[in-house]
Order: structure tokens, then sequence, then C-alpha cells
């Protein structure tokens, strides 16, 4: 009944001409949660030389809405040795009719500089069309050429949100003499099937009726739960740089010695500044934090992309006379001056961002899109630095490129390694408030400490305006809505990495009076939201990636008031996690005692809507209210 | 102190809007201009701004000069651009990458020269003054769009306390508008100065400033060489610097339309020139009625207006059998409407032949409501086009075609005046999208024009019914319903139009915090003169009631209560702009739970804010097991000055305070 109801209320939406009509209904799966529909995707890769790759393209997608638009990916990245020989787009209305046709001259033609990039010698081909209205048929074709065989498009039949596949084949074809290694991650799964030939070597991989991924809060990133296929070549080519390589090691030789090499000359002054300023420390620690920061204090971080200095560093010398550079610039840097004071260290290339990506441990291939410097320490995880931020600490990294593989380049070999993770206790928060009540206000002494990623969010207030820092707590309280920040204090300790704010606060008619009743919420200051529904059922992996632990102890002097009602006690304890409250009454004090500890793991879908209650729960607690008179 | 003579009721169209642009008459000021100064040891040296201690960087010196040239090509401005900045911290490092876009065009007439660019940056060694060159090789050309390059570049050498001084000089044929200058950027500037030497015997040009801060001007007659494609001739030239001294940085504010209509700022318009080989002076708009009379004579507000042939036919079957004027009005609106897609973008003249563009079926504001008043008055109606400016485009500095950037049509019937736009497909007579809200049009009638209010006197309402039920337990649920009305009608329809009745759902569960939204049915999506009415049921939600040992404290206005005061900040620069009088209404019947009594209802409430500016009625009874709740809102005018804030801010939190406030039950 609900899918009937579905279908004539898209049918009653979108008048197609009846073809269209009887594909629609066909694949009504694929209309769910669907801002385009992929009707049929082809793409084939041909391989001649190992410098000499051809990429056709052809796609034929229903866009059925604006934001669907730029999933079509009508655009071509190209440079000195990638041509786009062609590239072609027809726009269908409803009923089949062609609105417009876009040869290659239609298409723009730009530099491909992105916002953050100073400069970058790659251009673009894209599509620049406004539909006037939806839906659309777009009919999109196009033609590549390159030298550049180190990077082989993946084999991703999903590679957007809302966006559902009725058919994908891709075909690669190896007829040169550099052998084609691929990689299945495991959800290739019977939903793509495949087909092998030789003479030439031909791998068909075709996809169909695959239903659109929504976006859902506690996901992994799309291509970690979807199919990926991954190829490389054995012996390849790289901005007129050739390579070979079948495995990690071999890999991070081959960009050690011609990525890496030649570029770590320093100047003799600069030389000298940095061995005399470790010259009287002692440990590795100490000297390398002193370098880090010594890079931090001299250089900033400047994105320049061009031809091979796309992947290889600008060398050590020019970043210490400009004091500037990309992350391979200033990772690099970074490692010559530890060089200089006689500390080895490996260049990491790893995949960043906030969602927890690994470089595929057991296929080796170009992967990454940034670089980290690590010291190796025989009983420990070494240390670890992100060279393009000025204000973060020494070995520390963050939600940036936390917990995940990377690849370390070193001049005694390279292998994939694994960056610290900050899970559970490491990313700890504790709230102290003393807190007098005078009449219907309160007047409160507050320090909030943060460690791990809660430091990362608290860590900036050390140098912010006195504006920002007070939007900063309008925000964070925005329950108190007459918040009076009197006075603060911070204390970032970068060396323990540890962000201490100490408050002096007010917060006017915090206690309601109805009637007689002294009513006020038992946490002021430190209210957790989670904002999840659970209207849909869970349709994507679930996994909290680094969970985090509260403890708060909130220490009201209530002076003559009497208790009226004190909540019990609460624990709620699931797999999910702890949450705690607790009261007691003593001495004119009321004291609440608050913790939560989120749990790090990977669930299962089903566990999903417990956790959503969990979460509903913990936010009701935060709300809870005791009641005095006066 | 001569400011040009305010043609045709700039006075009164601005007198409204005086409280936030104040219009700053040329004047000589007290003070000179400044030159720049070299670089000392001190400047280096010092670590934070004296005009906002905080700013991570400031502007020292900043000076564009503007002269001109005759040659081969026409009459071409030289723009010398130099800008000296300050770097105090790592906030400001992004000062030191340098993008400067300039135009190319399609052909070598329209395109502009860069050249002669420098920059450096200026350190301390040892107390002594270094610079480093930004080398050519590292200064980048970039394509921004076909239309437009830029070149790119950063300082090196940048650190805590550095100088960094660049300059570069655009020669540009595109001498209608020059550069628009502003005097303040998002940090602090110290000086900052634009200068002009005109040579006045070709080329006169109006200027306009606004903004908050004074900008100090001098003149001076100059008998300067002006360089001519036959060598130097001599002419007499006038030279104006306009200067600011320490302008603070500008910075964002909700509640704010368009910023950069309160930044400090001058632009110049070329109102009458004299090409060099003739005498013949041609004068271009420099008053309201010039450029009223140039807008007419386009071919857009000529000719276009004009041309029936393609319509004729089709509107004769439109018309069929209207009975009224107002028949046909609504006849016309709703066939453009239904004929034409707009294609989103904001404009004064038609794209076209409006022929061509009937038949494609898409066109710009202009092209569709150009076609609309030519309809309208085919059909003997007494309709004109009116031009205005969208939100997004800004206040025109001063009389100028290029302020306009869009179209509307008014239409007289019986002494009643109604706005029409075709671009929207759930606008009505007087019911305009929210964007084309700004300052004021202008009609432009056969043979005289007038100022046209395009903000609503009227305040558009939306009215929430709820009727609910509180369980023992706390939990409430029941049903809502809203209507929406005018303003809120017209961006309801547009944004449910195109949502799915799911979406519609969830966006509802989520915004109200409640759950299981059921039982959605929706009203008068069509039907425009009727407002569109959206009915739903929920499911038992808890967090609206609160149970505190016998006691139950309910928060009356359930999930209509407002969660946070949009005012946080202590101080504001800007007026607070609502961009159209707003009225909300609440209606709450909530079913009490049996076993308990009513221990606490709030009082009643009447807030007022200056002379009814904005109010707030808050009716509560309790009986019967029941309560009832009445709460509107009303907001009277579309801007509020910048002078009333701290008290808005006030009757903010005290409303939110009384939105808190509870009903207290007790166990019988």
């Amino acid at each position: 009944m609900k899918k009937l109801l579905v279908l004539t209320f898209l049918l009653g939406y979108i008048s197609f001409s009846q073809g269209d009509a009887k594909e629609l209904v066909a694949s009504i799966g694929l209309m769910d949660n669907a801002n385009s529909l992929v009707l049929n995707h082809e793409t084939v890769i041909e391989i001649t030389s190992y410098d000499d790759m051809r990429i056709t393209e052809s796609k034929e997608i229903l866009v059925l809405n604006k934001k669907g638009f730029s999933d079509i990916g009508a655009f071509e990245p190209y440079d000195a040795v990638t041509k786009v020989k062609n590239i072609e787009a027809i726009i269908y209305d409803s009923n089949g009719n062609e609105i417009e046709k876009f040869k290659k001259r239609h298409f723009k033609d730009v530099s491909a500089v992105s916002n953050g990039t100073m400069y970058s010698d790659s251009r673009v081909y894209y599509l620049d069309y406004t539909p006037i209205k939806y839906p659309i048929k777009v009919k999109y074709s196009s033609e590549i050429k390159t030298k550049n065989t180190a990077f082989i498009r993946s084999f991703r039949p999903i590679s957007n949100y809302y966006q559902s596949v009725k058919s994908y084949s891709f075909k690669i074809i190896n007829t040169s003499d550099s052998e084609l290694r691929i990689h299945k991650n495991e959800y290739v799964t019977e939903d793509v099937s495949e087909d092998i030939k030789s003479n030439p070597k031909t791998f068909t991989f075709t996809a169909k009726n695959l239903k659109a991924i929504q976006t859902e809060p506690y996901s992994p990133s799309l291509e970690n739960f979807t199919p990926k296929i991954m190829f490389a070549l054995s012996k390849f080519e790289l901005e007129g740089v050739t390579g070979e390589a079948t495995n990690w090691s071999s890999f991070g030789q081959w960009q050690n010695e011609n990525l890496l090499s030649g570029v770590n000359n320093l100047p003799e002054s600069t030389i000298k500044t940095i061995q005399d300023l470790v010259a009287n420390l002692e440990t590795v620690e100490d000297k390398a934090r002193l370098v880090y920061e010594y890079v931090q204090n001299n250089t900033r971080y400047i994105s320049l992309q061009i031809g091979i200095g796309g992947w290889k560093p600008i060398s050590a010398e020019m970043v210490d006379d400009t004091q500037y550079g990309d992350c391979k610039g200033l990772t690099n840097y970074t490692k010559s001056l530890l060089e200089a004071v006689g500390i080895p260290s490996n260049y990491c290339v790893v995949q960043s961002g906030s969602e927890i990506s690994d470089l595929e441990a057991d296929f080796a291939s170009m992967q990454g899109d940034h670089v980290i410097l690590n010291i190796p320490q025989d009983n420990s995880e070494g240390y670890w630095m992100e060279c393009t931020d000025q204000k973060i600490p020494f070995n520390f990294l963050g939600s940036f490129t936390d917990n995940r593989n990377v690849l370390a380049i070193g001049n005694q070999g390279s292998e994939i390694i694994k960056t610290p993770a900050y899970i559970e206790d490491d990313n700890h928060q504790s709230t102290y408030a003393k807190i007098d009540i005078s009449g219907i206000d309160i007047i409160a002494e507050v320090e909030i400490v943060t460690k791990g990623t809660q430091y990362q969010s608290h860590y900036f207030l050390a140098d912010a305006d006195d504006k920002r820092i007070q939007k900063h707590y309008n925000n964070y309280w925005s329950h108190l809505k007459r918040l009076n920040l009197k006075q603060y204090q911070f204390n970032n300790n970068k060396k323990e990495v540890q962000f201490s704010e100490n408050l002096n606060i007010e917060v006017q008619n915090y206690i309601k009076q109805y009637g007689n009743d002294l009513i006020f919420e038992v946490n002021p200051f430190n209210k957790i939201s989670f904002n999840l529904s659970n209207s849909k059922e869970r349709e994507n992996p679930f996994l909290v990636s680094r969970g985090f632990v509260v403890e708060d102890v909130f220490e009201f002097h209530i002076g003559e008031m009497t208790v009226e009602t004190i909540p019990e006690d609460i624990i709620l304890e699931s797999k999910f996690g702890i949450y705690k409250l607790n009261f007691q009454i003593k001495d004119n004090t009321f004291l609440v005692k608050r913790y939560i500890k989120l749990n790090k793991n990977n669930y299962e879908k089903s566990d999903y809507s417990n956790f959503v209650e969990f979460t509903k729960q913990i936010e009701t607690y935060d709300q809870i209210k005791a009641s005095f008179k006066s | 102190m001569t400011k040009s003579k305010p043609a045709l009721n700039l006075k009164k169209m601005t007198s409204k809007i005086l409280f936030l642009i104040c219009l700053v008459s040329t004047c000589i000021g007290f003070s000179q201009p400044q030159e720049l100064e070299d670089i000392t040891v001190e400047m280096l040296k010092s670590t934070q701004s004296e005009i906002d201690s905080t700013a991570s960087a400031e502007v020292l010196y900043e000076k564009g000069k503007i002269s001109f040239i005759l040659d081969d090509l026409g009459w071409r401005y030289v723009f010398e651009m130099h800008r000296r900045i300050k770097i105090f911290n790592k906030d400001g490092y992004d000062q030191a990458n340098i993008e400067i876009p300039y135009y190319v065009g399609e052909s070598n007439s329209a395109k502009e020269n860069i050249k002669r660019i420098k920059a450096y940056t200026y350190y301390l060694e040892n107390d002594k003054i270094e610079d480093e060159k930004v080398r050519n090789k590292d200064i980048y050309d970039l394509e921004l769009s076909e239309l437009v390059e830029a070149k790119k570049f950063t300082f090196p050498k940048i650190q805590d306390g550095v100088i960094i001084d660049y300059s570069f000089i655009i020669e540009s044929p595109h001498i209608r508008n020059l550069p628009k200058w502003s005097f303040q950027s998002k940090i602090p500037t110290r000086y900052s100065e634009y200068a002009t030497v005109i040579p006045t015997e070709y080329l006169n040009y109006r200027s306009q400033s606004r903004g908050f801060y004074r900008i100090e001007t001098t003149t001076e007659e100059l008998d300067i060489s002006l360089q001519t494609m036959n060598g130097g001739v001599q002419t007499k030239s006038i030279r104006t610097r306009n200067y600011t001294r320490n302008l603070p940085g500008i910075e964002p504010e909700n509640h704010v339309n368009n910023i950069s209509n309160y930044t400090t700022a001058v632009s110049y318009e070329l109102s009458s020139y004299r090409s060099g080989g003739q005498y013949d002076i041609e004068y271009l708009s420099s008053s309201w009625k010039d450029v009223i009379k140039n807008l007419k004579e386009s071919e857009t507000f000529s000719k276009e207006l004009q041309r029936t042939n393609y319509f004729e036919e089709d509107l004769a079957n439109v018309l069929e059998g209207a009975s009224s004027q107002m028949d046909k009005i609504n006849r016309i609106l709703n066939f453009v409407k239904s004929k034409m897609k707009w294609n989103e973008e904001n404009r004064r003249f038609c794209s076209d032949k409006l022929k061509r563009v009937y038949d494609d079926g898409v066109g710009n504001s202009a092209d569709i409501n150009i076609m609309l008043t030519a309809m309208l008055r085919h059909a003997n109606l007494n309709a004109n086009p009116v031009v205005s400016s969208t939100i997004s485009n800004g206040i025109p500095f001063f009389p100028t075609v290029s302020g306009f950037n869009y179209v509307l049509s008014g239409v007289t019937v019986d002494g009643q005046y109604y706005l029409l736009d075709a671009t929207d497909n759930f606008s009505s007579l007087n019911l305009l999208p929210t964007r084309t809200m700004n300052w004021q049009g202008i009609e432009l009638t056969p043979d005289s024009s007038r100022d046209i209010r395009l903000v609503p006197e009227k305040a558009s309402k939306v009215n929430f019914n709820v009727f609910a039920k509180i369980n023992k337990d706390g939990m409430l649920s029941g049903q809502c319903r809203v209507y929406y009305f005018d303003q809120f009608a017209l961006n309801a329809r547009n944004a449910f139009s195109k949502t799915s009745e799911e979406k519609v759902k969830e966006a509802y569960e989520k915004q109200y915090k409640v759950n299981n939204v059921h039982d959605f049915s929706q009203d008068n999506l069509e039907s425009l003169n009727k407002p569109l009415v959206q009915t739903f049921k929920f499911g038992e939600t808890e967090g609206f009631v609160e149970k505190i040992g016998e006691k139950l404290y309910i928060s009356p206005l359930v999930f209509l209560k407002s969660e946070n005061n949009p005012f946080k900040a202590k101080e504001r620069n800007y007026p607070i702009d609502y961009t159209f009088p707003k009225s909300y209404k609440f209606r709450l019947n909530i079913d009490l739970p049996e076993g308990y009594e009513v221990d606490y209802v709030p009082e009643k409430n009447i807030f007022n804010f200056s002379d009814e500016m904005l109010s707030f009625t808050y009716i509560i009874n309790a009986a019967n097991g029941k309560l009832v709740i009445d709460v509107t809102k009303d907001i009277n005018v579309a801007i509020i000055p910048t002078q009333y804030y701290t008290n808005l801010r006030e009757y903010y939190i005290s409303m939110l305070d009384k939105e808190n406030e509870k009903v207290v039950l007790v166990k019988q």
C-alpha cells in the first residue's frame, strides 16, 4: 500500500513520456531517496603502454532535481600530459526531446584552482548549464588520453549519495607489457558481476540496480561501505617520472628515490640556527618539539600544485627562503631540519579528513591526499607532526589524520603503519563549577578542562579576540539566555595537549519561580545534544569512530533554601556507553555529579534505534530540574 | 559644501532610509590627505592595532588613483593601486594571499591591462629593516571565467609583525563606471584614499559616497598634460582626493540583508563626455531624471514594451470571455507564469527580442515582466514597468542605470495599485518574491515616473492552531494546523511544491522535535487567494512536560516556544533588518491529565517595543482541565535602526523568559 502511494505521488509529480514512465515503474526502487538516477554508464579504459592510457566514458543520467545535477559529473580535469580529446553533453526534457547540445567548444575551460589553493597548473572542462525545470535526462560522453598511468580510475558504481544506478559497466583493457594489478574491497559482492578475458587482458565489471544511499549520522565514509575496485600498473608514469612498484615497500622506495631525493638541502645558516637551538636539549622528544615549533613559527601553508610538484615537495631550501609551502613542502622542510639535528623521520602519505579512511594495506598504488611526519621510536608509536598547522601541539594529529593506515616513507624502507588513535578516555572533558545563588540569579566559577579531540574544539579560544570568545560561550551555553561572562582565563598546555578555561560568570534569572516553587536545572554548564531521529530505518553501517568521556561536578551553594524535590540518582548503562547523574545534599550544598562515556565501536545497523533512544534519554536527563523553597 | 542638486525626489527616496545610509556630502576637510611614509622599525615592531587591539592585521595605507589617457582605442582610465598591510599575528596571514581580478572580455577593445605589479615583504632582522620581493615567476595567471582573469601571488617571509606592500596599475576602457572604492575591509584601515584626476573639459563624473563614517575630500584645479595619441595636450583637470582615517573592520551580523549597504565607500559614474576629435558633449545619466530617460530610450523600455505581434493571438484566446479588468489581470498573470520559466537571472534589460524569448519559454526578470506589461497594456490596462534593485544587488550609490537589476510590472485599476512579478509561480497581485523587497522601485509611466514602495506595509501572517493532550506520564500528542498567508505562503509554496510529503513530515519532526508526524494534509497549494494550510498529527512525545516529584511542569507553548535569542551580542553596528513586517499567531488548546490540579499559571502579559514596532501578547487560561493559550508576536516594521538595539535585545530576552515560563500541576 505504501509503495503504491509513493508511486502515484511520483507519477502525479513528474510527467513522462510513456516509455520513460514504464522504465520508471520498473525501476521504482531506484527512485527512493534519489536526486539522480544513472540509467546507463559505461567506462572503457585502454592501456596500450605504461605511459599511454585512454579513458572513454558515456553516461545517461536522469536528473530528478536541482540537487542531483552536480552528480552528473560533467567535467574533465586536464594538464600538460592529460588531454581531453572529446567531451559532449546532450540535455533532454521529460518527453525525450532534445533541449540543448554541448560540444567541446561549449564547455567552460578554466583553471582548476580550488578555494584554498594558491595556484595549480591543472585545468578543467566543465558543463555550465542551469536546467530550467526537472526532470531532465543528460547524455554525457568524454574521451581522455593521458600519459599519467599512476592513477587509474577506480570502479565505484556508487560514487555519490542520493544517486541510484540502473546499470554501470566498467571495462579495462591492458595491452601493455606492464602488469595490471587489481584490488577489490569487501563490498564487491554478487551485485557486481565480472568477466575476464585474456589476449588482450580484459576485465569487465558490471553492476545493476543499485539503490540510492542517503547520508546518515554516525556512518563511515561512502567508499568504506560500497563496492570499490582499484587498479594499478606495476610499471607506470607520473608527470614524466617513470615508476615501478608492486607492493608498498617498493612503492615507497620509488617515491623516496624519485620524489623525495635532492630536496632536503638547507642553507648553512639555517642548519647552524637549528643546531644551536637544540644544542642543550637531551631527548629526541625535546629536540623534535623545538624543531617543530621552529617550523610553526617560521612558515605558513600555501597550496601550490604544478606539474610533478603536485607530488614532489618543493625543496627545503626554497621553503626556508620564502617561508611558505604546501603540505609536502612543509613536511619535507621539517624532515630536513630534523635530519640536521640528527633525528631521522618518515614522510607519511595519508588520506585526511574526520571520516577515517585507510590506505589499502595490501594494495600499493597512488593513494592519499596529504602528508604528515613521523619520528619512529622503538617502544612507542613515535612522534607525529601535522606540519601545515601553526597552532596544533607537537605530537598531536587530532581527528584530521588519526587512527588510520599511512605509508611511511623512510631511507630505511617504507611500510604501512597506523597513526595514533584518540578514543574514549583520550577525549576527556571535565567541568567543575562552584555556584552561588543570589535571588534568582547564579554566580559561578567554572573550570573546563579538555583533552584529545575535545581539546581540538576548544583550544582556538587561546588566540581568539573578546568578541569571538563572547560569541563562543553564548553559543556553547545557548540555553543560558542571560549569560554574563565576567572574566576568563585560558591555559593552553601544548605539552600535555590539555586546555583549561577558567571562567567567572553570572546567569540572571537562572532560577525560575512558579508560585512558591524555585526550580532550576541541575546541569547548568554541560548539556549534550545529539539531535538524532529514529523516524527512518537505518540503512548505512553504524559506527562511533572515537567516543569520549565527560566528568562534571556542579556544586550549588543553596544557603537558606530548603529542598522540595531532589531527583533520584540516574544510571543508564548500555552497550553504547554509560550516563550517570548523582545528587547529594550536604552542609547547604547541593552537589551534582555527572558522568558520560560514549564507547568507540562498530555496531550493527539494528542497534541504531536503541542508540537513538540512548541519546534521547541522555538529552532528557540533561534537562532534569530540582525544586526548592525559599 | 555643494552637492549636486537632488533631482527627482532623491531626497524623498532616501529620507526613509536615511537612518541606515548616511549620505556624506562632499566638503573640504580640516585635516590634510596623507602621503605614504617610509617604513620604520617602530612600524615593524608594533604588535597591535590602535583601532582595534584584537585585529590580526590592519591596512596602514591604501591609495587608489585614477587618471585618464586618450589613444586610438579611445578614452581609458588608469587605475594605480597601492596597499600596505601590517600583519600582527597568524590569523592575519591570509592577508598575504593576493588575487587581482581584471576584465578581459571578448574583444581587444574591451580588454583591461594589468601591469607593473610590485610586491615586497618588509621585516626586521637584528633590528634592521630588510625586504624581499615577490619574484615575477611567482605571480600566477589565472582565468576566473571566460571574461575575467586574475593575477595571483603570495608574499614570502611572512611572520608576525611584517609589513606587506604591493602596487599595480590597471588600464581600462570601461570608463563609464570607475572602480568602486571601499574604505573599509574585514581588517581595520588606518588610511585609505581614492583620488581622481579628471580632465573636466572632456569627461565629467558624478560621485556618491555612503556608509557610517565621514569621508573627507579635497579638490583642486590643475593644468595637466593629457596623454593622447598625438602626444600631450594641455587641459584643465580637477583633482579630488577622498580619504578616511582609522576605520574599524567590517563584520557581518545576522538580520542584515546586505552588508555592502553599510560599508563606507565611494563610487563614480560618468555623467557626460566629449570624444577627442569631435566637440559634441554627450550626457549620461546624472540625475534620476536622466537615468529614467536613459532607461526609457533603451530597446527594452521602448520597443519591446510596444511589440505585441508575437502574443496577440494567444492572448486573445486567454482573454476570451474575460469579465472585468481584474479578471483580465489575473488571466494574463497566470498565462505568463505558465508560459514562461524564469532562468533565475535578475536583469534590468531583456536578453533578446521578446518574440524569441517567448518562443523559448525561458527568460530573465526583465524579459518576463516586460512581456507581462506589454500584454497588460495590449489588453487596455494601465500597466507600467517598475525598475528595481534586488536585496542581493543592494541599494545603488546614486542615480545610475547600473544600480537597477530587476523589472516588475505595476498596474492601476480603479485607483488601486498592484505590483506583479511573473517570475515566481506562486506570486500574485501585490505579493512579490522576497528577493525584490529592497529599497524602492521606479515606475516608468509613458510621460513621467514615480517611486513605488516595494516592502509591504501590511504584515505577512502565519497562524498556528494546536490541539493537544498531555497524559499522566507527561507525554504530549495531538494535532497542529498551520495557516500560511502572504509572504509566508509564497515562500512555503515554493519550498513545499519541491518537497516530497515524507520530507515535509521529517522537517516538522526535526524542527518541532515531535515523534511520528502522521495524517499529513495540505490544502490550497495552488489556490493563491487562500492561505496555504498544512495539518499534521504527532505521536506521544516527551520533553515538553517535566515531572519533578509530585508535580508536572508544562511548557505551555510546547514546540512553538522560541529556542534562541537571535540577538546574543551585547552591541551591534547595523540596523536590524526583518525584510518585511510579520505577524505570528499561536493558539493552543491543551487537555490536561486527570488526577492533577493546576497549582500555578503564568501571568498574562503584553510587551510593547517602541511605539508598537514590535509587540508580544501572552494570554493563558486554565479551566475545566484545559489550557488555552493565545500568543501573538508582531513585527510591524521591516527595519529597526541600530540605536534601538540594546532595548531590542532586552525585549527579546524578556519575551524568551515569558515563553519559557511553566504551568505547574500537582497531584490531587
